[in-house]
């Protein structure tokens, strides 16, 4: 799988960031993409945003329903994350 | 490395493990097959390859971890109620016992709190987690069709009850299990940078980001909710909803809750407040939609159960609010409308001309003992710039023995809107006014949430030293949902 995903923003500037996971909706049809740069709310977690795309192009998750599969998705990695950090 | 997803790839790994099990398949299974014997009637000898022969993916998953849950409880079984366990004297003996019965037991209890958390989806993280799917296909392997183990019929009588999780809870595990997977089918060839998930070992993903948005939703052509998260915070604290009975469309309910600013879990108090009163409006008769009185009775009293749920779980030990919430939910009956609320979260109505406030906020700058009559349209628009004016005496998370409740007639308004802090603070009562009656049924909460965020608060009378010169636009997040006759 791709592991890194680049971003302009409004100025046109790249940005780096790393892919989390990815996956297809069969609801949806459409594909997402989860990534992060590693910086950090203000509680210290490390932030993470999430996209559909057609092609190379980026769009915005619009729908509730959506985001509760990606949300499914995060607290399931965040608790393996977890589990295996307790563990070592 | 196991290729992700693959459980038939983890099983094949597994009877790799297990010599003697091979010996059972090599000598016999495959001599039978070959002279036209239908695999099936070999399960109970060949074990796991011939069952696993033919499934989906997913029954097969369900096939692991429904066993391991059996097992888990018949391991429990096993060590509270088997005699020679409980003849010998030592804890530690005990366990020692029970390991040698069920040497995977260690690993299973790891697996349990997994399956057993509500946050996790099971099917999702054994299926993005291979080793563990390694570990689960091969704890149960070992105990179902190891030639050496004798426990089979002691797993099939007693691994049906219900499971007591590490953490001492009694949950059906099966069940959820059952979820999990139609859950997880809604996402399909997951792929996961486990390089990237593990840089976060330290510091988990907090995923706020994917609530840093506009939500609007529509419901029925009567029904509409803006929200968002504003400008300042990292969080989304409100919580909205806005439901049709499932059988009765003109029964209706919405209500708005915002999560306590500085307390640890106001999210939590705010979705749950939301959920657990949604599920109870649901579940109503139809009949209730023609007895406001009664449901008036059964709304609060049911509001009450959730603070106090809320407490219990939450508060009651620290003798302070970690979690705590607002609430100003409306239902609307046959003819006439309920209007309960917790804290500073409003109600209003419009008939065409005016703007109604039915709610009066209970917190440090509107006592009770102020009598209605002082609270003008002036007095109003200045408490929201007072500094204590966001302290709230009442919250979702007391032991409430009360709820501010009133029941309006439906004949009396054309829209009504609950909203939380996030828009009143913000927008004077003329604004709110304005938009009530200007804007289209499809844009009045869209609106509001826009100009609460678009435009700061200012204080004619300027700053002092009990009140704010100004509110600065989007300072928190803001929810709007408004029910409009049509």
């Amino acid at each position: 799988m791709e592991e890194k995903i680049i971003i302009k923003n409004d100025n046109n500037e790249e940005k780096e960031f790393d892919i989390l996971f990815t996956f297809e909706s069969e609801d949806t049809k459409k594909k997402y993409v989860t990534y992060t740069d590693y910086s950090k709310d203000y509680k210290g977690k490390i932030k993470c945003w999430s996209s559909y795309y057609e092609g190379n192009e980026l769009k915005p998750v619009e729908t509730e329903k959506e985001l509760k599969i990606i949300d499914s998705m995060l607290r399931t990695l965040s608790k393996s994350t977890e589990l295996k950090y307790s563990n070592e | 490395m196991l290729k992700p997803s693959d459980l038939e790839y983890a099983t094949d790994q597994t009877l790799l493990a297990h010599p003697d099990f091979q010996v059972s398949l090599s000598s016999g299974f495959v001599h039978q097959i070959l002279n036209g014997i239908r695999p099936t009637m070999y399960t109970k000898t060949n074990g796991a390859r011939n069952l696993v022969s033919g499934m989906t993916q997913d029954d097969l998953l369900k096939y692991f971890l429904d066993e391991a849950i059996k097992i888990y409880n018949s391991a429990s079984y096993f060590y509270y109620y088997n005699d020679a366990v409980n003849s010998l004297k030592s804890d530690q003996d005990k366990i020692n016992r029970l390991l040698q019965t069920f040497p995977c037991f260690g690993e299973l209890q790891k697996l349990i709190t997994i399956l057993s958390d509500p946050e996790v989806n099971s099917a999702l993280y054994f299926k993005t987690n291979n080793n563990d799917l390694l570990a689960l296909v091969n704890s149960v392997v070992e105990m179902r069709f190891s030639k050496n183990n004798s426990y089979r019929k002691y797993i099939d009588k007693n691994g049906l009850t219900e499971s007591v999780t590490p953490n001492g809870k009694v949950v059906n595990l099966f069940d959820k299990v059952d979820k999990d997977i139609i859950d997880a089918n809604i996402a399909k060839n997951v792929q996961v940078n486990h390089r990237a998930i593990n840089r976060c070992l330290s510091d988990l993903m907090s995923g706020v980001q994917l609530k840093n948005q506009r939500n609007e939703y529509a419901l029925d052509g009567t029904l509409f909710a803006s929200q968002d998260i504003g400008v300042r915070r990292e969080n989304q604290e409100d919580s909205v909803i806005i439901l049709t009975h499932p059988d009765n469309p003109e029964f209706k309910f919405l209500a708005v809750a915002d999560g306590v600013g500085g307390v640890e879990k106001g999210e939590k108090a705010s979705s749950y407040t939301i959920q657990k009163i949604s599920e109870w409006f649901t579940s109503l008769p139809k009949d209730a939609f023609y007895y406001p009185e009664q449901l008036q009775v059964s709304f609060n009293n049911r509001l009450m159960e959730i603070s106090h749920d809320i407490y219990r779980t939450y508060n009651a030990d620290f003798n302070r609010i970690i979690a705590g919430s607002t609430f100003v939910g409306a239902i609307i009956s046959e003819d006439k409308t309920i209007v309960s609320s917790v804290g500073d979260s409003r109600a209003y109505t419009t008939d065409g001309q005016n703007l109604n406030l039915i709610t009066r906020d209970e917190s440090e700058v509107w006592p009770p003992s102020m009598p209605s009559s002082y609270i003008t349209k002036e007095v109003l628009d200045d408490l929201r710039f007072n500094k204590k004016g966001n302290i709230i005496t009442r919250c979702m998370g007391q032991p409430l023995q009360s709820i501010q409740s009133t029941i309006i007639q439906n004949q009396d308004y054309i829209r009504l809107i609950v909203m939380s802090d996030g828009v009143t603070d913000l927008l004077s009562t003329d604004r709110i006014r304005f938009l009530s009656l200007n804007s289209t049924p499809e844009t009045l909460t869209k609106y509001l949430v826009d100009e609460s965020l678009q435009y700061d608060a200012v204080r004619l009378r300027g700053e002092t030293p009990e009140y704010n010169g100004r509110i600065p636009a989007g300072k928190d997040n803001t929810t709007a949902a408004a029910f409009i006759r049509r």
